[in-house]
């Protein structure tokens, strides 16, 4: 069983999880195009469901990390998952609503949504070129591995992080 | 103090937000002049332990790749494997040809070395069909009388004499062997020069006839052709005796010869071809 203690920290460490499976384990030649955005996939759901565990300093520090590990200019995946954050708490009624078909579409469109702040961002201080196949393909691959990881937040939300009689 | 508490607790999420995209903004900001990250020695620390944590997840990839190229090597191997069996089974016949011609070269040679009677001309010839029966030994040559081949001209091989020729047509020629039951040649047995007659017996020897019945014979002697009747040039090697039969009665004893020549291998052979027809005699001797 897991330590009482732990739980609260459980988004958390999931997102930390993410981050280092996405960058580090995936960034093989094989991956390199279709290399899906684990962390937002966590960032996403976490800010739905429990948005109580997952505010933007967890945005900003996942991103952080992101950056860190992957070598990314310091501070652009952290401030593109803030204003995901931010965008997901204010239309989070509207998107809890809807079916989980159409949830991956909202996936779609906020993964391309961060690779568009990204690339805003990079091109603004230092107007380098992209790979574009990268940034298409990005969203593509992160929406593919939605349903499964999703799967995975949900089993381990039912079972450590909700009271037993809200589960039913 | 306490409403600025208040404020604070109000706004919580506002303040949280902008002091969290504040610092992404300045760090972000940092980034291209002071490399942050560097100067923290984190990427350093991050890049080792990402190393680590990287080749240990590869292990298995590298694993699978290098499966996959043994593979590949082996598939080659097989591909090639193939080509040569298919390389081998294309030269097999050119070896097989290749020694048939190497044995070849050595029957024409010691034909080439066999020095023919003077009286003679030697005329290479190739036996291209056998007309042996249960009655007969025989077989036939590619050489008739376009070459100059006449009835009765001796056939030969190093080893000795294997017939003669009984019919010539244009191009080919029919050799009735010493085997055959129709052949009779004089002989002698070299040893104590007694002479006989060897026919054959359609066997795989000759019965030597007309022996006296006390002449100097014994196994192992060797038979040659005497050169009386005016066929065979004297001296050509017939065969060795094998066994005596003691004649009780009468003038004479037998015996048996295992001939010389085996006639079931011959492939080439001489034809001895009087040089003048008018020349020829009956005691005409080989070297």
């Amino acid at each position: 069983m897991m330590p009482s203690m732990l739980m609260p920290w459980l988004p958390a460490l999931t997102i930390f999880v993410a981050a280092v499976v996405q960058e580090m384990a995936l960034p093989m030649a094989a991956w390199a195009v279709f290399r899906p955005d684990l962390v937002l996939i966590c960032l996403f759901y976490w800010r739905l469901y429990r948005a109580d565990r997952c505010g933007p300093i967890l945005a900003l520090l996942s991103g952080l990390l992101v950056d860190v590990i992957s070598g990314s200019p310091l501070g652009l995946n952290a401030v593109s998952n803030i204003l995901l954050v931010l965008i997901i708490s204010h239309f989070g009624r509207l998107i809890r609503s809807i079916d989980f078909v159409y949830l991956l579409f909202v996936l779609l469109l906020l993964v391309s949504l961060a690779e568009a702040i990204q690339w805003s961002l990079v091109m603004v201080k230092w107007g380098s070129a992209v790979r574009w196949s990268l940034l298409i393909g990005r969203p593509i691959a992160t929406v593919l591995i939605a349903p499964m990881v999703i799967h995975l937040l949900v089993t381990i939300h039912q079972t450590w992080l909700e009271e037993p009689h809200a589960r039913r | 103090m306490s409403a600025l508490l208040l404020l604070i607790k109000e706004y919580r999420n506002a303040i949280s937000v902008f002091i969290t995209l504040t610092t992404a903004m300045v760090l972000l900001l940092m980034a291209g002049v002071t490399h942050t990250g560097d100067r923290l020695g984190m990427r350093e620390a991050v890049l080792q332990l990402s190393g680590m944590v990287q080749s240990l997840l590869a292990r298995p990839v590298v694993t699978v790749e290098r499966f996959q190229d043994r593979l590949t090597e082996l598939s080659r191997l097989d591909r090639e494997n193939r080509q040569f069996k298919a390389e081998v089974e294309r030269l097999r016949p050119m070896g097989i040809r290749l020694e048939e011609l190497e044995q070849e070269n050595q029957r024409l040679r010691a034909l080439l070395q066999m020095r023919p009677d003077p009286a003679f001309r030697a005329l290479a010839v190739r036996v291209v069909g056998d007309s042996s029966s249960a009655f007969a030994r025989s077989f036939i040559l590619n050489a008739g009388r376009q070459d100059g081949v006449i009835v009765n001209a001796p056939v030969t091989v190093p080893e000795g004499l294997v017939g003669r020729v009984v019919r010539a047509s244009g191009n080919a020629s029919l050799v009735i062997s010493l085997l055959d039951l129709n052949s009779r040649i004089p002989v002698l047995v070299q040893r104590s020069r007694v002479k006989a007659v060897a026919a054959g017996q359609n066997g795989h020897r000759l019965h030597l006839e007309y022996l006296p019945k006390d002449a100097d014979v014994v196994v192992g002697d060797l038979v040659v052709t005497s050169g009386t009747g005016g066929i065979f040039p004297k001296g050509l090697a017939v065969g060795k005796v094998t066994a005596l039969e003691s004649g009780k009665d009468g003038l004479f004893r037998a015996a048996q010869i295992q001939p010389m020549v085996d006639f079931d291998r011959i492939e080439e052979a001489h034809l001895l071809l009087p040089l003048a027809t008018g020349t020829r005699s009956e005691g005409a001797s080989a070297p």
